[in-house]
């Protein structure tokens, strides 16, 4: 399907003019165009769903001009992020991305890809991992890079998936940074939900976001070096811990870029790891990734409106982990419920990644809530408004009784 | 232990000093220990046996040898090569501190985090250059000799060379820094003219570790001296193809 004469219309204005430009699209759709502004010079596709939309959406403009890119079509996912590894290596700013399985098929190049300091962007279309097949979200896809390198960001719009991905770029290709960038959406509910978004003019990225810049890492033959030695014990130690220093540096480099892009684009979004929703004097706070904040936002204005101190604390930043915004907006409250779109089996406590990481982040801090977690929404079943207001429920009680009955719930399993 | 023809006084030339007293043991034989895996059934290893049984018993008795040899193919032939060793082609030299070559081993300098390029990246070696850290030392067997005479230019080894050994000399010919040399005989072997590039045991040479001939200067000091200890060494060259002999 080519563009529109309508889109062709709006995509003109952006390439050409000053102002943004508001349309209708699916998540997907909204990183294609964020690719085009960034101009990315190569892209490796490979299909699976539901990351699969923003291959096709980033294919149409290639074919109708609008963006130029080397648009490769992989043998299949290791080779897709195999082929972005090599291209970033030789100074190509790179786009790829997955979904579930076809993620970890390609295991071996994304640690490469972290580990040899590249800093290509992925879109990580959640989805739960087979088997059992499923088509629908879950985080535990992306979940299994937190430990290798990848800084992790979630979504919950369009527009903020347009947006993290100008920012993903600027801060993955930081000198202080050079990692990569994993964006997370929800599967379904955000790959392929339509949402309304605005299209910022090209101009306004070029000022934002620099071309990329490998320095004295970019593979040519004017440049001799060796990439991806066999180090063993005597250099290992020492690469590890450069990589450790510039996930600390990310989250330096996170504030700085999320600051520039509201002084470039006029959108803030504040706190650029977390999302606080009405935690202000909150006695119980749910915590989430991605989309689950619809539903939970809802409930919180609904038991708000009848006077329940309620809040919500939604995470973008997973890696690097936001431990002090963690510390400072849960550390006082009386109940902290975690829900969980993922599973950490035989974790410390049998609940879900996150649940573990807000725990641990919480110990050294001066008050420590109480803790519960939800661990729900599995495979892309739905959490809709009554079980985020069940959830609440459940947490308001705890913290009426100042004491958990049940630490981890599976929410809603059929007994 | 190491297994030669040449006396352990004739090997401390080669083997670099130690700060600690230690037993050399030869083992008179065509191979080197390190050769088991090119040449495995030459006797080397019954020899090498034989040689353990008479200076280490506490390790290997001759019975636990004789027992082992026994249970393979061609016992008594393999028997007799260890007992041969046991006898007569075991010679023992006590080698003081410092006794050898001339050498100081310093530790390699390991840089820290913040020097290193990130990623693990290494600056690459320039064109014509070459690591000095990375030389073969004492470790090749077999070394080219280059009869210049000969050559045609045809350049295939300094093509072939893993080590990019060769040299371009400005009349085109093609000169092995020996010191770089692992002595794996692949020049010898794509060399298209017959004894032009030969493998020579490293016994043979005075020079060594450190210190190795430059054999296109004594060839263009001395051309007649050159073809003549060419020519000497002609008769040991160990032959790399029976295709080209």
């Amino acid at each position: 399907m080519s563009v529109t004469a309508l889109e062709s219309k709006r995509l003109e204005a952006v390439l050409k003019g000053d102002e943004e430009v508001e349309v209708v699209g699916t998540g997907t759709d909204a990183v294609a165009y964020a690719l085009m502004l960034a101009d990315i010079d190569v892209t490796s596709a490979y299909p699976i769903r539901p990351y699969g939309g923003v291959m096709q959406t980033v294919a149409r403009l290639i074919a109708d001009g609008y963006m130029k890119a080397e648009y490769i079509v992989a043998a299949h996912e290791h080779d897709q992020f195999e082929i972005v590894k090599h291209a970033s290596a030789v100074g190509a700013r790179t786009f790829v991305g997955s979904s579930g399985v076809g993620w970890l098929l390609a295991i071996e190049a994304i640690v490469a890809i972290s580990t040899d300091r590249y800093p290509v962007v992925a879109l990580i279309g959640n989805r739960a991992l087979d088997d059992p097949g499923a088509y629908g979200v879950e985080h535990n896809d992306a979940l299994m890079v937190r430990d290798v390198g990848w800084l992790l960001v979630w979504v919950d719009t369009a527009q903020e998936a347009l947006d993290t991905t100008l920012i993903a770029y600027r801060v993955a290709e930081d000198p202080r940074v050079m990692l990569p960038v994993g964006i997370s959406m929800d599967g379904a509910f955000l790959t392929h939900s339509e949402h309304v978004f605005k299209i910022p003019p090209k101009s306004k990225v070029q000022k934002f976001l620099p071309p990329y810049d490998l320095g004295n890492r970019k593979l040519h033959p004017s440049n001799v070096i060796s990439v991806a030695p066999q180090v063993n014990e005597d250099w290992v130690t020492e690469i590890r811990k450069q990589m450790d220093e510039a996930m600390k540096n990310a989250r330096k480099v996170i504030e700085e870029v999320y600051r520039d892009f509201a002084k470039i684009f006029g959108r803030d979004y504040g706190n650029p790891f977390v999302e606080p929703y009405m935690v202000e004097d909150a006695d119980v706070v749910m915590v989430g990734m991605g989309t689950v904040s619809k539903p939970i936002k809802e409930a919180v204005r609904r038991l708000r409106a009848k006077g329940e101190k309620v809040g919500f604390l939604r995470i973008r930043w997973f890696r690097p982990f936001p431990t002090d915004d963690i510390i400072r907006y849960l550390s006082d409250v009386k109940v902290v419920a975690v829900v969980d779109r993922d599973y950490s089996f035989g974790s410390p406590f049998d609940g879900g990644a996150v649940f573990t990481e807000i725990r641990s982040a919480l110990y050294e801090a001066e008050h420590r809530p109480l803790m519960m977690n939800f661990i729900g929404g599995l495979g892309g079943r739905e959490i809709t408004y009554n079980d985020a207001i069940n959830m609440f429920n459940m947490a308001l009680d705890a913290a009426r009784k100042g004491k958990v009955e049940q630490r981890v719930i599976w929410y809603g399993v059929r007994e | 232990m190491v297994s030669k023809r040449s006396p352990p006084d004739e090997l401390l030339k080669f083997i670099p000093a130690r700060d600690s007293p230690y037993t050399l043991v030869v083992v008179y034989g065509e191979r080197s220990i390190g050769d088991f895996w090119t040449f495995p059934d030459d006797g080397t290893v019954e020899r090498v046996l034989g040689a353990i049984a008479k200076v280490m018993p506490n390790i290997l008795t001759l019975d636990d040898v004789k027992k082992y040899l026994e249970s393979l193919d061609k016992p008594s032939e393999r028997v007799n090569r260890a007992l041969e060793a046991y006898q007569s082609l075991v010679k023992l030299r006590e080698v003081k501190p410092g006794e050898g070559l001339p050498y100081k081993y310093e530790p390699p300098h390991l840089p820290g985090w913040k020097d290193m390029m990130i990623g693990g990246a290494i600056p690459g070696l320039k064109p014509n250059q070459r690591n000095p850290y990375f030389t073969g030392g004492t470790a090749k067997h077999y070394r080219p000799v280059i009869n210049f005479d000969k050559c045609i230019k045809c350049s295939l080894c300094w093509e072939y060379c893993p080590d990019s050994v060769f040299d371009v000399t400005p009349d085109g010919y093609f000169n092995p820094a020996l010191a770089y040399c692992k002595g794996c005989g692949i020049c010898a072997e794509v060399c298209p003219v017959p004894d032009t590039i030969i493998m020579v045991d490293e016994m043979e040479f005075e020079d060594g570790y450190g210190k190795f001939i430059d054999e296109y200067r004594a060839w263009k000091e001395n051309r007649e001296a050159y073809r003549k200890w060419f020519e000497s060494l002609l008769p040991k060259a160990q032959v790399i193809s029976v295709r080209k002999r």
